[in-house]
């Protein structure tokens, strides 16, 4: 600023208080000062104030629910900015529709931009006459195809999370909730680990929705409910509780559905974590419920009398009761001519019965029982022993140890890598190990007949299951040779009758005398119009598979 | 419905599997007292003993037909007085306990033979124990599904492994057909109560048979038919391939026959421990059933809710005894006294109670009647 500036304001300055005195001057500084001290008291009443409301609102408000929509637009602005507080993918749009204020509030990326502008802000902003309230919004003005009035803010704020906008009005205490969610999502592929040569390769993705569109595709059915559950208290997942309405067993939904109201977990991201809290014995290695990729074999379960549920984010339903021979069953054998699947079932049973025993077999035999071997057979083996230092026992812990080793790689390699690691892992588990003096030729033999039985499992976790009963067959056929195997045999058959799945036994009836029907489709299968009857095990109501 | 509605109820048929299930699998000691007595006609006093012994179970599901939702250790006490009535139990328990020690001395001392070189009998008893006592453990729906599984798996690869050993068979070591001695048969019959023991759990299983269908008597009698079958194949093989001296000394007759047994081409060889295999899965099933019918009996007779603290209560007195056993002597003693205790158990005690019970049921028509008119 220049000297010449500078003079000619504090000459104005002059100018202007010239005409007051002094002690005007004085009382005037003194009542400003006052009325700073009333406008601080009264910002730190209003803020008083405003806290006292929260809390009215909040006692008012019902339990679970943060506030109450009031007819003060700006007020439910401001309720829902402190709610979604640093929450910066939430949009806030205000609008002016028929001379009044309105605001939508949606979840950016995760709702259908395009359709709400269209179908919502358009008709909105184009309205001349405010409707009457907001049902008449929803029924005259908005063309949209689903739209809900809301009061209770809780929906509202799922809503807003879950994807679809939500509208509020200036002068109304509610709001309107529209269905335009637009999921980032997995389009429908063919199904990786249950694979058919012959019938429908389509599979369940992440998403809830097209997953029950698989199912209602497939059956035109109105006796099929599709029930939606939300599990986990922060994550609120949604999961589809899905049966037969006629042909489930009395009491079965009721009690999925009493089992699924006790999950009490903050959240819940797999259908996993869902199967663990409702399963009868989680300690038992045996997988105690069906887990399925493929809606036709979802479809198939649920006109057997049982009931599923498909979790959102998982792209697989879970399926309850489930029995052994359910695991041991595959999509394949519909596909095939009966006799032939009845052959490959029969053979998944002794597949299962290999997967579990061959290494304990292999070290009673050579620890304590080598007279049941043809001799010359028990020769070559003590020479092919002679060889290697260890105890039977030891040598079979090496290669379970690396044959574990080896399959965690495989599975945790990425794919373009996993077959390159597979011909070393191969390499150096069928022919160096052997060379190196470790272990004998035989030993390699069973092991590889051992994985390649448990790998024959249709269900994964069954497979996984036949993994970890080998550790405690070794050890009986270690202490009591073949004397142990027959006693870990018959432990693991009490502990298979003893497990329950949804009050239905796990052994699914299998050499229960009471449901000799049931072996139709169960250790083989008969030809499809000799099936006439559900499984009398899952105890449907209508046990005719025969229509009306 | 499905069958786990009803996890304390079992079919007639179910019933017919357990009882042969339960029935002692044929060992080559407890067929010794058989021949000793009855010599070439052991057949003959076996079929005679089936036919006995069949006719002690017709007797036993009349009387349950008298009591129909009771069983014995819940009548016996309110008929026969707290005492009587307790004693009769307690008399079941015994013949139970003490043909339970016995198959496992002799079945623990056959494996340990067999199986094992340096492995103590104690070794082999106790592993057995423990997994029929984590069997008794589960409720009785469980048990029974284990009963079916295993007896349809185990018993028919049993059996054709007992066929098998028929090409050992010579006629003419079975000559001659008819004994001389009546009374030797008649001894042998009643001996043949070792292998048929276990029949006696029908006055327990009883009132949780289904009504209707298949009757029990029918298929109980099925039930004798195919343990009958067994043990005839069984005797049939000692003396006709042992002849009848090698089979009154072989220590174990039956798995010295199917040891002897030669495949052609040698494939597979010491039959023997492949039938002991599935031999010692029904040794499981004997044991099994017989402790959980022993805890069961008293169970009911002292009103508890559950039966698993008398299985855990039985099972060290049991495997105290079957150790015991191991001196010849004492295990002479004690089949001795299984025998007579079973016998008296079946041929008196049910007897007697089957009298009284229809003689006072006769007495109380009579007096109503005599109010009619």
């Amino acid at each position: 600023m220049t000297m010449g500036k500078r003079k000619r304001r504090i000459g104005a300055i002059l100018r202007l208080s010239a005409g007051f005195p002094a002690a005007s001057l004085a009382a005037a500084a003194g009542s400003l000062g006052r009325l700073k001290r009333l406008l601080q008291d009264g910002r730190e009443i209003a803020g008083g104030l405003a806290d006292v409301a929260d809390r009215l609102r909040k006692v008012a408000a019902p339990d679970g629910e943060p506030f109450i929509f009031t007819t003060r637009l700006a007020e439910n602005e401001r309720l829902l900015r402190q709610v979604y507080q640093d929450c910066d993918d939430i949009v806030f749009r205000s609008f002016v529709t028929a001379g009044g204020q309105g605001l939508l509030v949606y979840l950016d990326g995760m709702t259908d931009t395009g359709l709400v502008e269209l179908h919502v802000l358009k008709p909105l902003l184009a309205l001349r006459e405010r409707p009457a309230d907001l049902q008449a919004l929803a029924d005259r003005v908005l063309t949209a195809s689903s739209v809900t009035v809301a009061a209770d803010v809780g929906n509202c704020l799922e809503a807003v999370l879950t994807g679809n906008p939500l509208v509020l009005l200036d002068g109304i205490a509610a709001g309107l909730v529209i269905e335009a969610v637009r999921h980032v999502k997995r389009g429908v592929e063919e199904a990786k680990a249950e694979t058919v040569a012959r019938g429908p390769h389509d599979s369940f993705t992440e998403t809830l929705k097209d997953n029950v569109v698989l199912i209602r595709r497939r059956a035109r059915d109105a006796d099929i409910k599709v029930r939606i559950f939300q599990v986990g208290a922060r994550s609120r997942t949604a999961l589809a509780l899905v049966y037969a309405a006629s042909i489930v067993k009395p009491g079965l939904v009721a009690e999925v559905e009493r089992r699924l109201s006790k999950i009490r977990v903050d959240q819940i991201t797999l259908a996993a974590q869902v199967e663990e809290f409702i399963v009868d014995h989680p300690w038992s290695p045996f997988p105690q419920t069906y887990v399925t990729e493929r809606p036709d074999t979802m479809l198939i379960s649920l006109y057997e009398g049982r009931v599923a549920l498909i979790v959102d984010n998982t792209p697989h339903a879970i399926i309850v009761p489930c029995t052994l021979s359910s695991l041991l069953q595959s999509t394949e054998d519909f596909t095939i001519q009966p006799v032939v699947a009845s052959l490959m079932r029969v053979t998944r049973y002794i597949s299962a019965a290999l997967g579990i025993f061959l290494p304990a077999m292999y070290v009673a035999i050579v620890s304590y029982n080598p007279g049941m071997l043809p001799t010359s057979l028990a020769i070559s083996i003590a020479e092919l022993r002679a060889r290697t230092p260890y105890p039977a026992f030891m040598e079979v812990i090496i290669m379970e140890v690396i044959l574990e080793i080896f399959q965690e790689a495989v599975v945790r390699l990425p794919q373009k890598v996993a077959p390159a690691a597979s011909i070393v892992g191969g390499f150096v588990i069928g022919t160096t190990i052997v060379q190196a003096g470790l272990v004998n030729a035989l030993l390699v033999v069973a092991t590889a007949g051992t994985a390649i039985a448990s790998y024959t499992m249709p269900s994964y976790n069954l497979g996984l299951a036949l993994r970890w009963l080998r550790v405690p067959t070794i050890v009986a056929a270690s202490v009591l040779g073949f004397y142990g195997v027959v006693l870990a045999y018959l432990a693991i058959i009490i502990h298979m009758c003893s497990l329950r799945s949804f009050g239905e036994s796990f052994l699914g009836g299998l050499f229960d005398v009471t449901l000799l029907e049931d072996m139709q489709d169960k250790l083989v299968r008969v030809p499809m119009p000799r099936m006439g009857s559900r499984p009398k095990v899952f105890g449907p109501q209508d046990r005719s598979r025969v229509g009306d | 419905m499905a069958n786990l509605e009803a996890k304390t109820r079992m079919s007639p048929l179910q019933l017919a599997i357990v009882i042969a299930s339960t029935m002692v699998v044929i060992t080559g000691r407890v067929t010794e007292p058989i021949i000793n007595y009855a010599g070439h006609g052991a057949w003959l006093a076996l079929l005679a003993g089936t036919a006995a012994f069949y006719g002690v179970a017709w007797l036993m599901i009349k009387l349950g037909g008298l009591f129909p939702d009771e069983s014995f250790a819940e009548y016996l006490p309110r008929f026969l007085g707290r005492w009587l009535g307790g004693a009769a139990v307690w008399l079941f328990v015994a013949v139970f306990f003490l043909q339970t020690a016995i198959i496992l001395q002799g079945a623990s001392r056959e494996i340990t033979f067999f199986m094992f070189d340096r492995t103590p009998f104690e070794v082999v008893e106790g592993g057995l124990l423990l997994v029929c006592v984590y069997c008794c453990l589960q409720d009785w729906g469980t048990i029974l599904r284990v009963v079916q599984f295993v007896f349809f798996t185990a018993l028919p690869v049993g059996l054709f492994l007992l066929v098998i050993s028929l090409v050992g068979f010579r006629f003419m070591n079975f000559l001659p057909l008819w004994p001389e001695d009546a009374t030797g048969l008649a001894k042998g019959a009643l001996h043949t109560f070792s292998l048929f023991q276990g029949y006696e759990c029908l006055l327990l299983l009883l009132p949780i048979v289904s009504k209707g269908g298949i009757r029990p008597a029918k298929t109980v009698a099925g039930a004798f038919a195919l343990s009958g079958g067994v043990f005839l194949l069984g005797i049939v093989l000692e003396i006709g391939v042992l002849t009848l001296e090698g089979a009154k000394n072989a220590s174990f007759a039956l798995l010295t026959i199917v040891r002897s047994v030669e495949i052609p081409g040698t494939f597979l060889e010491r039959l023997d421990t492949y039938f002991l295999l599935f031999w010692v899965q029904g040794i499981f099933l004997s044991v099994t059933l017989a402790v959980y019918f022993m805890a069961q009996a008293l169970t009911l007779l002292y009103r508890y809710a559950d039966h698993r603290p008398f299985v855990l209560a039985l099972v060290p007195p049991l495997f105290i005894l079957g150790d015991a056993a191991h001196h010849i002597k004492v295990f002479e003693g004690l089949r001795a006294a299984a025998d007579w205790a079973g016998l008296a158990f079946s041929l008196v005690v049910v007897p007697v109670i089957f009298a009284l019970v229809w003689w006072r049921r006769r007495r109380e028509r009579g007096a109503e009647q005599a109010r009619g008119t």
